[in-house]
């Protein structure tokens, strides 16, 4: 019996979109050629070309800043799917890079207020490299823990891992202290506290493992039962390396989108006034 | 926290939303006039499911005139029929499309979205447009009413059954939550009465001799069409095919309900899962007829060192054997299933003696479409390359991803939410994105089974056997007859937990429902929450696509058909992932 | 993996509330406390969004205030500046912080919203443009009509110009950027902000192609020929380059060297022609002051035949014996003129038309001779009057002649006129020839002729007979004895400068070798000018050291009787010959002003009546003195309806900016260039009349100047070829230094 039933096999199979495509960076790049030919063009008939490469660029900056919108209104029809868009943010975006270099002319520029306007640019479009970089290594770093917790949540799962951890030691108490002295020793500061800074920036597991290590140490003080408190005890540890990782990692993600949208903002503004000032200034005809 | 004051009202119920609220006392003494309701005894009902409020609750009476379509083929539908008065034409061939006039799902106009964004409640699971009580919103006589112009000329007279009065048909879709294996014509002005599914199976349950009238019929029409819709049989003549038919065993494994015991059987030791699942053909036995997978999903594997190895799944529709077969009757050998094939969770099966395949079938395919010979090798010492060698190549997916997702039943999914870890930032698009379109509550978790980098997220998979529909009291969950979508109605959802709890996925959430101020909605006579089960429900009639799908920016997230290996081939072979 | 704790019962965590809740139950109350147990305490915290929201949007506001700040600061036009100016600029607005945008740009003083207002307006909001700012201080350097339009020139000369050029001018590309009213804005091409060393005025020859569409890759392949420039401009004198440097030169010990006479001007942009001293006189003072120069007839008294004048009752008194016989003799072309001042005698003339001679006279004709009578007291009157005061006298006459009295004042030298002239050089003539007139006139004794008969018979006739000019060469001490300005010469010192002032020269009757039996055949000046004309000036070629000497040193060099002894040379000045009854003048050095003011006052009056006009074109084409100023000096151009002399050469004006500039210096200093033959080529077969303007068809005596010769240098790796280091964008204005 053939049924209708639409599944998810007749869609076409995605192509990998999360990998870097050089083949569009390489169409961009020609686009930007195409621009720099263009502006060579009026430069030679008198034209002001810096009004052709400037509008091309605040045209890209808008289009690049609109990801951001487009994630904000998933059910817009027509709008197409977010990877496309992605792509289309990463071309673009090497595309205004190109475009830009052409228009400050590879050089820094004189004025204050443009040298501010080119740092910005400099400053997001280099966070956007960079987060190009992280989005394509940091899944794999998470994926390789073998651990998965949604950052949101991360806060009450420490909480509950204390919770377990200390439910674990007073249940041993009562037989050994082994296992509670360690705890309040040890295990304690690295469950209950935060991580450092310095662990943030690049993450280690010594701790976790020295900790588990000592853990595994104490079986020769314990018996059966116990040693299996102490077995969940490094589990508990364990995993709270898992969960300080991903919030290291996650973390590191959103924060690299906090700088990178943030700064956008600031551009655009300072990319309009810049806009208006030429055209104020521009020196042409009335 | 401070208490918010209190919204009450009347818990819901099973029958406070009737089938049809046109049906009348009158009805039902009509009905119990007719065969077979005249025979049923109402001493076997219970006292708190009897037969009359069966009928009066469970059924509805519907009028067609001639040419109307009554049942659509490929269609969900939760009911059988039965006709009253007139006569019924079955079509055997499948009509195009437009000839049953199938509209398109209507999607909702972006517009309306938008707003429905805009003034999105601040609060969780808010139904501000709850009713004092709940009530079943289906309308008499489905939405559907559409004509067969001049059927005779549309329909050759060979490939037509005609129905008379008494005939119990749409049974089978109504009791294996598959779609109408055919389409339903009312030849002239006739009456029928509807049963929906959960009456239908208490009846089936109390009284016997309907379920074996129900199989006499499902023997009688169904099975012609199911084995002529089997690739290897399509060729035969009808008269063989009827022949066939006779000769075809029904058979059925595994618990209807498997879903029950899922949960701790998942935390039963691998090797003793295998070994418990109901055996359909056992490597090493005689191979002594053809298998056909009617329904449900069985494990193909192979005894590898002291355990089974699993090396594909089979489908509904997908045969088993006739490697085997085929090499018995060309070599005149003897040689045993070189494979296993177990029964994952509910399996319908028809099995074709060895007899008749080698009488009716065998001789009429040509030798090249004939699989090759088994090789000459000691059973059970065959290089599993050579086992590979036999299997369609979509079937060469990794063995782990192959026994995670059966282990974790997944195949069962038609549209599984994959996630690739290793593209994934965790940046939670897909969860807001979901949100956006649902009042600004999610309806995944972006958790789950996951095997090396694949991770099927927590959203409902829409299953080919979706297990969740068995027991809904009101009929809120069903299938929408156009994309066998699986959906929650809000409104005539009861809040009784029998789909989230027999979701083996737990895909599906009781949440406490709120009503716009945010204070919770209890019942007034228990005092305690009213729930309702969410999911989620593929952004229903959304232009592009589930939401979901569509926000990921690095395409980790992909729904897919699990039902057979063939699209998550392609992906991870796409994704590279593939040896 | 984080697994629900309690089976189904968990509930979805909602990234999008803005808080999040991380009490461990209730991730679902997004933060409103609405759990389903109300017992359950609610942490609320502000979710990633909203505090990435509230930082994007912290980070606008910070960048957009500062912005604002900035902008309403005092620092303003620094944080704006786009960039250091160019020197210049930079120079004038040191100081004037606040005016520093605002001095060139319109936008400079306004407001951000006018800003905005003036970027939608699409540059209508502010008023003033920059362009015009600009010109505010470049007043000077562009004409301001057409300062804004291409090559600042009238639009109409423009189209001319294209039309003219056969490569037409159609933009190609984009073509430039002009407004409705064609005009370019100055920063199009002049782009500043680019660092105090950046070139302004720099121009890529891509910019000029904007409207000059005819391609031209570089000036070594495709610029377009010059037309025979620069050698189409005609010159003033007439100097045949090729006979100087063929046959001329040849055998001298001076070189033809273009050098010599041509020298670069103050901004060394043009060759000038060195003054006749320094070109010229060594070969050609002779022709102009020297021995060969002829003389210029001013009053001579006619031969009358006074018998038949008698006769028919018109008596002319006293008239000298050797002026007796047929009616004869040159009448000079400047007593003609002063004679037309009397309306009667004009009348008179304008009945025998304009060469009118005295042979004209028919001796049986009593009207003829009633006129000739008239004529003959006419110039008796003139003789006595000009004898009285000279140069009133004549001053007089010429405006009444030419009747435009006062008209004159400025354009005229009167002194100049007559300079060295004085009355009693004119009376003592009058005595010698006619001692009588001064009586007859105030007596006024017209019937008895008898007496004048009988005064002229007293009159030495061995006198005549010899030209004076022969008779000075024969004795000169005498000649100096009875010189009337001995006495004012010996009071100068020997060695004193050559004067410039004319003396009279008193020639003496008795030193008179005659040559010639009847001087009256033919009138002396005329046969010097025939001289003149006939042979070349030039071919004869005298001996330096004689050219050096003939500078009109002459009284100190006559003086000396050593140098007696040589050829003299004629010094110019007065001539009173009794012979002829003549007062002469002769040229006393280059630019003699006598006949300079001659010629000025004739020519001026080339478009007088009849008569006027002929004593004009007489008085220049006068066979005497006059005649040699012609044989160099070409009458061109027309003055004001008057023919004019251009005395000095026209040069290039490069006070003026053109099209095309070049400057001779940058390509003296060339070492293959000094020699000014590499560009220069002599045209061996062109005449030397059609050189000459006014000449009808015109043919250089210089080849043609190929634009090979330049591109030789000028070309790529080579000297500057691009447009601008010819070509002028900005026309017709002055050139500032």
């Amino acid at each position: 019996m053939n049924e209708t039933r639409r599944t998810t096999s007749s869609r076409p199979v995605r192509a990998r979109a999360g990998t870097f495509r050089w083949k569009g960076v390489a169409i961009a790049l020609i686009a930007a050629v195409a621009v720099w030919f263009m502006a060579g063009m009026q430069n030679n008939s008198l034209w002001r070309d810096g009004y052709t490469t400037g509008y091309v660029l605040i045209g890209s900056l808008f289009f690049l800043a609109a990801f951001n919108l487009r994630k904000k209104l998933p059910f817009l029809p027509g709008i197409g799917s977010a990877s496309v868009w992605m792509r289309l943010h990463i071309y673009v975006a090497f595309f205004s890079i190109a475009v830009f270099a052409g228009h400050v002319g590879w050089h820094v520029p004189n004025g204050g207020f443009e040298r501010c306007l080119a740092g910005l640019y400099v400053l997001v479009a280099g966070s956007g490299i960079y987060g190009l970089f992280l989005t394509r290594r940091v899944p794999r770093l998470l994926t390789a823990t073998g651990y998965e917790v949604v950052f949101e949540q991360i806060p009450q799962r420490r909480r509950q891992l204390v919770q377990q951890a200390r439910s674990i030691v007073l249940e041993t108490a009562q037989t050994t202290d082994v296992i509670a002295r360690f705890y309040v020793n040890h295990v304690a500061a690295f469950l209950e506290q935060r991580r450092s800074l310095a662990y943030a920036v690049a993450p280690s597991m010594r701790r976790s493992k020295a900790l588990v290590g000592d853990l595994n140490e104490l079986d020769r003080y314990l018996s059966g039962s116990q040693r299996d408190s102490g077995r969940r005890l490094a589990e508990l540890v364990r995993e709270k390396e898992d969960l300080d990782f991903h919030h290291a990692m996650q973390g590191r993600l959103k924060l690299w989108l906090f700088a990178h949208i943030g700064m956008t903002y600031g551009l655009l503004v300072f990319s309009v006034l810049h806009g208006i000032l030429a055209h104020a200034f521009g020196g042409g005809l009335r | 926290m401070t208490t918010k004051q209190v919204r009450e009202i009347q818990r819901p119920r099973r029958w406070d939303a009737p089938f049809s609220p046109e049906m009348s006392e009158a009805d039902v003494e009509r009905l119990r006039t007719v065969r077979p309701f005249s025979l049923m005894d109402e001493a076997k009902f219970s006292e708190k499911v009897p037969l009359r409020g069966i009928l009066r609750n469970d059924c509805r009476i519907q009028r067609y005139d001639a040419g109307e379509i009554v049942i659509r083929q490929g269609d969900y539908g939760n009911s059988a029929f039965l006709i009253l008065e007139g006569t019924a034409l079955v079509s055997l061939a499948a009509l195009p499309p437009e000839v049953l006039g199938r509209a398109a799902p209507a999607s909702p106009s972006w517009l309306k979205t938008l707003a429905r964004f805009w003034n999105r409640p601040r609060v969780a699971e808010s139904r501000p447009g709850i009713r004092d009580s709940l009530q079943c919103g289906t309308a008499a006589k489905g939405t559907l009413q559409v004509f067969l112009q001049d059927f005779p000329g549309i329909l050759a007279a060979d490939q037509m059954l005609r129905m008379d009065q008494g005939q119990l048909f749409g049974e089978l879709s109504a009791l294996t939550r598959t779609p109408r294996s055919a389409t339903v014509i009312a030849e002239g002005p006739c009456e029928m009465v509807e049963l929906r599914w959960q009456g239908f199976r208490d009846i089936l349950r109390r009284d016997e001799s309907l379920r074996r009238h129900v199989e006499a019929l499902y023997r009688k029409h169904s099975l012609h069409g199911h084995l002529r819709a089997t690739p290897l049989l399509s060729e035969l003549s009808d008269d063989l095919l009827r022949r066939i038919a006779d000769e075809t065993i029904f058979e059925s494994f595994g618990d209807f309900e498997w879903n029950r015991d899922f949960q701790s059987f998942q935390a039963d030791d691998a090797a003793r899962r295998i070994e418990s699942e109901p055996v359909i053909a056992s490597e090493g036995d005689r191979a002594d007829g053809l298998i056909l997978i009617r329904n449900g999903f069985a494990r193909i594997s192979r005894r590898h060192g002291s355990g089974h190895q699993t090396i594909a799944y089979a489908g509904k529709g997908q045969t088993f054997g006739l490697r085997e077969l085929a090499h018995n009757w060309r070599t005149d050998g003897r040689r045993p299933w070189a494979l296993s094939l177990r029964a994952v969770g509910y399996v319908d099966v028809l099995r074709i003696p060895q007899l008749a395949i080698e009488q009716y079938v065998l001789p009429c395919i040509d030798e090249a479409l004939l699989p090759p010979l088994l090789p000459e090798t000691e059973p059970g010492a065959m290089s599993r390359a050579g086992e590979r060698r036999g299997l369609p190549r979509e079937m060469e997916l990794e063995t782990g991803l192959l026994e995670f997702l059966v282990e974790h039943r997944l195949v069962n999914g038609t549209e599984a939410m994959l996630i690739d870890l290793d593209r994934c930032t965790r940046c939670d698009d897909c969860v807001r994105a979901c949100a956006a379109l649902h009042d600004n509550n999610p309806r995944f978790l972006r958790a789950g089974p996951r095997h090396e980098n694949w991770m099927i997220a927590g959203a409902c998979m829409h299953c080919a056997d979706p297990v969740c529909m068995i027991g809904c009291p009101t009929g809120a969950i069903g299938r929408d007859e156009s994309t066998g979508t699986v959906i929650i109605n809000p409104q005539t959802c009861i809040g009784c937990g029998t789909c989230a709890a027999s979701c083996p996925y737990s895909n599906i959430q009781m949440v406490d429902i709120r009503d716009s101020s945010g204070a919770p909605i209890v019942d007034s006579r228990s005092g305690t929450p009213v729930q309702q089960a969410t999911k989620c429900d593929l952004c229903a009639g959304l232009a592009g696509g589930p939401a979901c799908q569509n926000a990921c920016p690095h395409s980790a997230l992909t729904r897919i058909d699990l039902t057979t290996p063939w699209p998550l081939f392609q992906l991870t072979r796409a994704a590279g992932n593939h040896p | 993996m984080n697994v629900p704790r309690d089976g189904n019962k968990r509930s979805w965590n909602r990234p999008n509330d803005l808080w999040q809740c991380s009490a461990d139950e209730h991730s679902s109350c997004g933060g409103t406390g609405l759990h389903a147990a109300e017992t359950a305490n609610c942490l609320p915290q502000p979710s990633l969004r909203l505090r990435r929201g509230a930082f994007a949007l912290a980070c606008t506001a910070l960048v957009t205030g500062i912005l604002v700040a900035l902008l309403c600061g005092p620092a303003r036009n620094d944080l704006l500046s786009p960039g250091p100016l160019a020197h210049a600029h930079a120079r004038m607005l040191v100081g004037n912080g606040a005016r520093k945008c605002s001095s060139c740009h319109g936008a400079g003083d306004h407001t951000l919203t006018d800003w905005i207002r003036d970027a939608v307006s699409s540059g209508r909001h502010i008023a003033v443009s920059q362009s015009q700012l600009c010109m505010d201080c470049h007043n000077q350097s562009l004409l301001q009509q057409f300062a804004l339009l291409p090559h600042n020139v009238a639009p109409e000369r423009l189209a001319a110009i294209t039309a003219a050029s056969s490569r037409g001018t159609v933009p190609m590309g984009l073509g430039a950027p002009v407004n409705e009213r064609g005009e370019l804005a100055c920063a199009s091409c002049h782009r500043e902000h680019h660092g105090t060393d950046f070139n302004l005025a720099a121009l890529t020859d891509q910019q000029c192609q904007t409207c000059h569409a005819s391609h031209i890759h570089s000036f070594e392949t495709n610029h377009p020929d010059f037309h025979d420039w620069p050698v189409v401009r005609t010159s003033s004198i007439r100097f045949d380059h090729n006979a100087h440097a063929l046959k001329h030169f040849p055998g001298k010990e001076a070189s033809f060297d273009c050098r010599a006479c041509h020298v670069n001007d103050a901004r060394g942009n043009v060759k000038l022609v060195a003054p006749f001293e320094i070109s010229c006189a060594k070969c050609h003072s002779g022709q102009v002051y020297g021995e060969e120069s002829s003389s210029w007839t001013f009053f001579q008294l006619p031969m009358l035949d006074t018998a038949a004048l008698a006769g028919a009752g018109h008596p002319v008194g006293d008239w000298p014996a050797a002026c007796e016989g047929d009616f004869d003799g040159a009448f000079p072309a400047p007593m003609k003129l002063l004679l037309a001042a009397d309306p009667e005698v004009l009348a008179l003339l304008n009945r025998y038309g304009p060469d009118f001679q005295w042979s004209d006279i028919d001796p049986a004709n009593p009207e003829h001779l009633a006129d000739a009578a008239r004529l003959v007291w006419a110039v008796k009157r003139l003789l006595l009057a000009l004898s009285v005061s000279t140069q009133s006298e004549i001053r007089e006459r010429i405006e009444r002649a030419l009747g435009e009295s006062g008209t004159l004042e400025s354009a005229v030298d009167w002194e100049g006129l007559v300079l060295g002239l004085s009355p009693a050089d004119v009376a003592e003539a009058r005595q010698r020839w006619l001692p009588e007139l001064q009586k007859e006139l105030t007596l006024d004794l017209h019937d008895t002729p008898g007496e004048k008969a009988a005064g002229t018979l007293a009159f030495d006739n061995a006198v005549f007979g010899r030209p004076a000019r022969l008779a000075r060469k024969q004795d000169d001490d005498s000649v100096l004895a009875e010189n009337p300005l001995a006495r004012l010469l010996n009071g100068e010192p020997d060695t004193g400068p050559p004067t410039t002032t004319p003396e009279v020269r008193h020639v003496d009757a008795g030193s008179d070798t005659g040559t010639v039996r009847n001087p009256y055949t033919e009138s002396p000046p005329v046969v010097g000018n025939e001289e003149l004309l006939t042979e070349n000036p030039l071919a004869s070629g005298a001996p330096l050291s004689e050219i050096a000497s003939s500078i009109p040193v002459t009284v100190t060099a006559s003086r000396d009787p050593a140098v007696a002894k040589l050829p003299d040379p004629a010094p110019g000045g007065w001539y009173r010959n009794d012979r002829w009854f003549s007062i002469s003048y002769k040229a006393t050095r280059h630019e003699d002003p006598v006949l300079k003011n001659w010629i000025d006052v004739a020519l001026r009056h080339a478009d007088a009546p009849a008569v006027r006009a002929s004593t004009a074109s007489l008085l220049v084409a006068d066979a005497g003195a006059t005649g040699a100023c012609l044989e160099c000096h070409a009458v061109s151009g027309i003055e004001g309806g008057h023919d004019a002399f251009r005395w000095s050469l026209q040069y290039r004006d490069t006070s003026v900016r053109e099209f095309t500039r070049f400057s001779h210096a940058p390509h003296d200093i060339q070492s293959d260039l000094t020699d000014c033959t590499r560009c220069h080529q002599l045209n061996n077969d062109a005449g030397l009349a059609s050189a000459v303007e006014g000449a009808g068809e015109f043919a250089s005596d210089f080849a043609p100047l190929l634009r090979a010769s330049c591109a030789a240098c000028h070309r790529k790796g080579g000297a500057p070829s691009g447009c601008v280091d010819c070509h002028n964008y900005h026309v017709g204005s002055k050139v500032v230094e």
